[in-house]
């Protein structure tokens, strides 16, 4: 898995941050070094001339009162030799001569050769004064030149700059050492901070690849990671040639059961925590091998490695027992329960796309079949993927409103007399055609669309109702619901909502509520019933009798009709028993004070025979198809 | 105290000794050539710096910037 791990630790950056700072301390040092060198000569020079000066007026004053008191020019030199001045003499002056006429004279002193100078000071013809610099065999000498006021001699002296080299020498010293010691210093400092720098930098980076691979809610590795582990994997099976026949692991996509309901009746913060819950249930019932992933929504997956040929049913199954298990969050207990799809690789798909499409819809049929878990069959591929692919396409579906109410009479017996409708949805699949609810409910309910996609419905029924009012027809509709739709809270307000919108009558609105297994608890429905009533909203039970719980509503709800299953209707006429049940049925919703509403009337017989056992109510082919609003329309008074 | 875990290899710790002694050599021998107390005793904390580390063979230099050159 190390080659998953995303390291991104840049050494590269880091050289250059060190030899940058280290090029730029050593390009510092030397501009330090030789501006300050530089500036250490120029300083020392100028005090050397300066003094150089005071000596040469000393000597040329002293020279000046000789020549004024000596006469006889043989004299001179020995009155020179024998002054005070000469004997103080400092050795530095290497040259002092003394000319006559533009011509050397004496040459009281002369270490070095000066014929330079004086050529020098002919081209120039001699000023008043004059002065320069020269470098004689590495000695850096200075001269000064001036004629006497009268013209009667003039004084040429050299000096040896020896001064400046000490002091040069003293400051290059300390020079180099500090440059050094800083030079060390800034190695100091730029690894440190190159270190900081490349730490920041890795951390950013570290973070990033975090997130990027992993779930923000659970802390889980995420789709992202999946897709490169399983990349990695699968080119390194494809290295060692492994046979095929042997399934190498399994893609588990787990799917909780009832979360939508979690996140609806108790919000996003506990649906969240819940999903955490389950998370990290799901990362005790795996091996370090495997690899969860939270796929998005209430939806997990796991990459099962199956190297070791472990038996996968036991695992599953202990993951849906984890996932069963009651989470106690605000207050309450949650049973959400799971539905695993399973699908092996290689043998159900090579790429990951195809087991993820498997697994998918083995998930679905374990949904569908209520079984926990179902293992992918290519068996039945189409139909499932038919309706896998139609559940990817339910919320565009009804954004583009795709989907359109068709409406059944129901008529009064025996006269057959209409006296209101059902509105049922149907689809209009741009490729599949029209669809009935029997393929698409079951979708939407396991989807999330289902609130949507119930709004939708109501909100079309009033629209329609509305409709008909205006043009002078009042006609009770009825809409069918889901037990899910009950969890929601805004269900009711929504429901009053568009009736004072659309300015229908309570009372020409009645809600189906079909008796499902998945309505868990009573105490909800009783609510919304009751909330429902309070609006003026009339209620029935669909489908009644197939439930297993039908008589407890019965007792416990407040309903105005029970519709009877078609199954019973279908079967009345040559199975006695059947028709023993329904007229329990009817008699006892009577002392009940329900209507009683009989389904699936196929045939007149029936509909006789309904009459004779009281009721007064039916729905079915013999009286009218679901039709499209243009086809009923007529019909209603 | 325990000593911090070593992050200096041989040629790295000689070269330390080596350069420390011969820092405090010169600062002290040489002292009329460097020519100023502040520069010797910045010598001399330098190389002693450097022989502390010679000694244990840990660089807190290293460990701040996570440099190691230490082998087993």
């Amino acid at each position: 898995m190390s080659n998953l791990d995303v390291s991104i630790s840049d050494t590269s950056l880091r050289r250059r941050l060190l030899v940058g700072s280290i090029s730029l301390a050593i390009a510092v040092s030397i501009i330090f070094i030789v501006v300050a060198y530089r500036l250490a000569s120029d300083l020392a020079e100028s005090t050397e001339v300066k003094e150089f000066n005071k000596q040469f007026q000393w000597v040329f004053g002293e020279l000046e009162g000789l020549y004024s008191e000596i006469e006889d020019p043989d004299k001179l030199l020995t009155a020179v030799l024998n002054a005070p001045f000469y004997q103080s003499l400092e050795s530095d002056l290497v040259a002092v001569e003394i000319l006559v006429n533009n011509k050397l004279q004496y040459q009281i002193r002369n270490t070095v050769d000066t014929t330079q100078i004086i050529e020098e000071l002919g081209m120039l013809n001699f000023p008043i004064n004059a002065n320069g610099a020269m470098d004689v065999n590495d000695q850096h000498l200075v001269w000064q030149f001036q004629r006497s006021s009268d013209n009667t001699f003039s004084l040429l002296v050299v000096r040896k700059i020896s001064g400046l080299e000490d002091a040069l020498d003293y400051i290059a010293n300390r020079l180099s050492i500090t440059a050094f010691l800083t030079f060390w210093l800034a190695i100091w400092a730029a690894l440190v901070m190159s270190a900081l720098i490349t730490k920041r930098f890795e951390q950013n980076n570290e973070k990033l690849a975090y997130l990027a691979m992993h779930d923000s809610l659970t802390g889980l590795k995420n789709r992202t990671y999946l897709v490169e582990f399983f990349n990695s994997q699968h080119a390194e099976r494809k290295n060692t040639e492994l046979s095929t026949d042997v399934n190498s692991s399994a893609l588990l996509m787990i799917d909780l059961n009832k979360f939508k309901d979690v996140n609806d009746t108790f919000g996003h913060t506990t649906g969240d925590q819940l999903i955490q819950v389950i998370a990290l249930r799901l990362k005790e019932a795996i091996t370090k091998k495997d690899v969860l992933v939270r796929y998005g929504g209430d939806e997990f997956v796991i990459l099962l490695n199956l190297d070791d040929s472990r038996d996968v049913i036991p695992l599953v199954s202990a993951i849906l027992i984890c996932c069963g298990q009651p989470v106690p969050l605000a207050n309450t207990q949650f049973e959400v329960g799971a539905s695993i799809g399973v699908a092996y690789y290689p043998q159900d798909g090579e790429i990951l796309d195809t087991l993820f499409k498997h697994a998918d819809i083995a998930m679905y049929q374990a949904k569908k079949l209520r079984t926990g878990f179902e293992f992918y069959q290519k068996q039945l591929p189409d139909f499932s993927e038919r309706q896998v692919l139609l559940r990817g396409q339910l919320s565009q579906a009804i954004e583009s409103q795709q989907f359109i109410l068709v409406y059944q009479p129901k008529v009064s017996l025996p006269d057959g007399k209409l006296i209101g409708l059902e509105a049922l949805a149907r689809w209009q699949h741009p490729v599949e055609g029209l669809l009935s609810p029997a393929e698409f409910i079951d979708l939407i309910e396991q989807s999330g669309t289902i609130h949507s996609f119930s709004r939708f419905v109501i909100t079309e029924a009033i629209r329609q109702a509305s409709e008909w009012l205006a043009g002078g027809k009042s006609i009770p509709i009825s809409i069918n619901l889901s037990a899910y739709n009950l969890t929601d809270v805004e269900l009711v307000p929504f429901f009053k909502q568009q009736l004072d919108h659309y300015q229908v009558p309570a009372h020409l609105l009645e809600v189906e509520l079909t008796e499902s297994a998945s309505m868990a608890d009573i105490k909800i429905t009783q609510n919304a019933f009751a909330q429902l009533h309070s609006l003026g909203i009339k209620l029935s039970i669909d489908d009644f009798g197939t439930g297993m719980s039908s008589f407890a509503y019965l007792r416990e709800l407040d309903m105005d009709f029970v519709k009877i299953d078609r199954s019973f209707v279908a079967t009345m006429l040559d199975d006695r028993r059947n028709e023993l049940v329904i007229k329990g049925l009817i008699s006892m919703c009577h002392s009940l004070e329900k209507n009683v509403i009989a389904e699936g009337i196929e045939t007149e017989a029936q509909a006789q025979k309904l009459f004779e056992l009281g009721c007064r109510i039916g729905q079915g082919y013999f009286f009218g198809k679901p039709s499209f609003v243009s086809d009923i329309t007529p019909r209603i008074s | 105290m325990t000593l911090p875990k070593m992050n200096l290899c041989k040629l790295d710790r000689v070269i330390r000794g080596v350069l420390s002694v011969a820092l405090i050599i010169f600062a002290v021998f040489w002292a009329d050539k460097i020519g100023d107390v502040l520069l010797q005793t910045l010598i001399i904390v330098f190389a002693v710096l450097n022989l502390i580390s010679f000694a244990i063979g840990w660089c807190p230099v290293y460990k701040l910037a996570n440099i190691s050159t230490f082998k087993d």
